[in-house]
């Protein structure tokens, strides 16, 4: 099995926001990080009565493509969500092999609802989500400690303030996962 | 080790059971989920849950029809009512039904996840606030284990060593030692202390309300059973639970022990389903367990389930060293709760402590205490506050045997009733010819 995590653009073409979560990856995850070929969004997860993407549709999508990658990580700027929440900034299997998470509600600058921030903010909130997700697919599920990224990212505020790293129990846990 | 909170979600459509599965399994919940009421109350029936998410809108049985029977077969477990935009109504309805809130689908997700944080938060405090209430009734008090001596030392260290497992602990020693101090204290160090601790005494109550009490019972199991409630096993999963007095337990609630120890199931009074659990056992009990197993009084198998480690607390006779740091240790305690400032004790008050063979044991030593703090009006407690079978006893004596007792006892009545062999035996609650052959084996006589 390959041990690289890819990351897949779909619809986005911000070659600096993918590069620094590529060169991030690696720093939390036992893994190489590459970026593989851009594709469209699915067109099966688009609802047009919501106007936005069904995560789960393209999480089936991509996990059932034959990139040859230990895990998937979508980055779209559409606007995400599930049938039971009314958007969400990222989606995952528990676990799995895909993950996404959309730009759509950071802060992006040329779209989106979340007020415009100053693009290191929006880039390292691009990370923090992308990383978070990325733990759901090796099993691990919410923290309670604020400063580790797997902390639930339900508002902004809760992001920016944390890290980039797995507190010390969600890497015993990351370990306990990679070993089995 | 805390047990992983339970949540039943009830929905028709797929979709919503399968995102919200997901929502939540990602905050680290359990999940189960059921797609329609008639299922859910059959899950309800078998499993405890911590919190139930039910749709409002389901073909058959409705969200609020199963809010109904919900609240009338388990009042205790929290429903949390969906509903879509245009039926706020029936959500109204709910809530004057019992249920704890209500959302609107599709949700927030910032708003959800607190929301469910808070519902169960309070679930917490309201099981913690109903443990604190039957503590208050029983007016319990209980403090860390005292004791340096060489036999306490021991205890402590076997306790440390079974704090960190998850076994049956056995707690043997006379009545007033301190088995549910010791107990309270292997369940605070172990990684259940976040559960709760449940006691059971099987000296304490008739059969058929122990059995109610520990198992639960279904509606309609009895006269006046009109609504089912959780029984002691229920309420102590993810904790521990202290099966005090085990020697007392009937044969067939033996049976029914025996099967929850072996597989962690048991069934409600008037239940046909199992319910599954989950808690640690610590047991207690002041017989000789394996005497009375021999005797047929005691089922075997549930002897030997039980003592896998047992842990014998010796009575306060003979650990005398242990008696100064237990006076100051309940001093303080009861000077607290007394609201006396009484500082020490003096040391001929502190010699007839030490000299008194507590029958009672630790508890006997602590009442002797607290009647000294309410009587004493001085500053330190005085021979004179402490209870009058203590002001009466002589010494020791370095034998001690049963016989040994027996003859300074009989030797101190003669004297305190001038030889006067009637009353003696009357004091003694025996004849006069027992009383005259005792004297006779002793060879006690008057001194002049």
């Amino acid at each position: 099995m390959s041990s690289v995590i890819e990351l897949v653009a779909l619809d986005i073409t911000d070659q600096e926001l993918l590069s620094s979560l590529c060169a991030e990856v690696p720093t939390t995850y036992p893994f190489q990080c590459r970026i593989g070929a851009a594709e469209k969004l699915p067109v099966s997860a688009l609802d047009m009565h919501r106007g936005q993407y069904q995560a789960t549709r393209i999480l089936e999508h991509l996990a059932s493509s034959d990139r040859d990658a230990v895990r998937l990580l979508g980055i779209t700027t559409a606007d995400l969500f599930t049938p039971i929440l009314r958007y969400i900034f990222g989606e995952a299997m528990l676990p799995g092999k895909a993950a996404i998470v959309s730009t759509h509600r950071l802060g992006n600058l040329s779209r989106g609802t979340q007020p415009p921030c100053d693009r290191p903010l929006f880039i390292s909130r691009v990370i923090k989500e992308g990383i978070h997700e990325l733990g759901h697919t090796f099993g691990l599920t919410h923290c309670a400690d604020p400063s580790c990224v797997m902390t639930a990212s339900r508002e902004m505020a809760r992001i920016d303030a944390k890290s980039t790293q797995l507190c010390r129990y969600c890497r015993i846990l990351l370990d306990d996962f990679l070993t089995a | 080790m805390r047990r992983k909170t339970k949540i039943l979600v009830v929905d028709d459509e797929l979709s919503i059971r399968i995102s919200l599965g997901d929502l939540l399994r990602r905050d680290g919940y359990q999940m189960e989920v059921a797609e329609a009421a008639e299922p859910g109350l059959e899950m309800l029936r078998t499993e405890s849950f911590d919190l139930l998410i039910v749709d409002i809108k389901m073909p058959g049985m409705s969200g609020i029809e199963m809010l109904e029977r919900v609240k009338e077969e388990d009042p205790d477990t929290p429903v949390l009512m969906m509903t879509a935009y245009g039926s706020i109504d029936s959500a109204v309805r709910a809530m004057k039904l019992g249920a704890v809130d209500y959302v609107v689908k599709p949700f927030d997700p910032m708003e959800i996840g607190l929301l469910i944080e808070r519902i169960l938060d309070e679930q917490v405090i309201r099981r913690e606030h109903m443990m604190l209430k039957q503590e208050v009734r029983r007016c319990g008090s209980y403090g860390p284990m005292i004791g340096r001596s060489p036999a306490m030392v021991k205890v402590f260290e076997l306790v440390e060593d079974v704090s960190a497992t998850d076994s049956v602990v056995l707690l043997s020693g006379e009545s007033g030692t301190g088995k549910e101090v010791l107990a309270r204290t292997i369940h605070e160090k172990s990684s259940r202390s976040d559960g709760l601790f449940v006691g059971v005494n099987f000296g304490a109550f008739t059969e058929s309300l122990l059995e109610s009490e520990v198992f639960g019972y279904e509606r309609g199991a009895f006269t006046g059973a009109d609504r089912s409630k959780q029984g002691l096993l229920e309420i102590a999963a993810g904790g521990t639970l202290f099966l005090d007095e085990i020697g007392d337990a009937s044969p067939k609630m033996q049976i029914d022990l025996l099967r929850v120890l072996q597989e962690r199931v048991f069934r409600r009074v008037g239940g046909v389903k199992d319910v599954k659990t989950d808690f640690r056992v610590l047991a207690a009990t002041n017989r000789d367990l394996e005497q009375a197993a021999k005797e047929g009084l005691f089922r075997h198998d549930l002897y030997y389930r039980l003592n896998v480690i047992q842990i014998h607390i010796p009575p306060l006779r003979e650990r005398r060293e242990d008696i100064p740091a237990l006076v100051e240790h309940f001093l303080e305690k009861l000077c607290i709760r007394l609201n006396r400032r009484v500082g020490s004790i003096s040391p001929e008050a502190m010699q007839l402590l030490l000299n008194h063979a507590w029958p009672g044991n630790v508890r006997e030593l602590e009442n002797a205490i607290e009647r000294a703090l309410v009587v004493g009006k001085q500053k330190r407690i005085m021979p004179d506050d402490l209870p009058i079978a203590l002001q009466s006893d002589i010494a020791v004596p370095a034998d001690e045997s049963l016989d040994s007792w027996e003859r300074d006892f009989i030797a101190r009545k003669l004297e305190q009733y001038d030889w006067n062999i009637s009353r003696t035996a009357e004091a003694l609650k025996i004849d006069r010819g027992t009383l005259y052959a005792k004297i006779k084996k002793y060879e006690l006589s008057r001194e002049r």
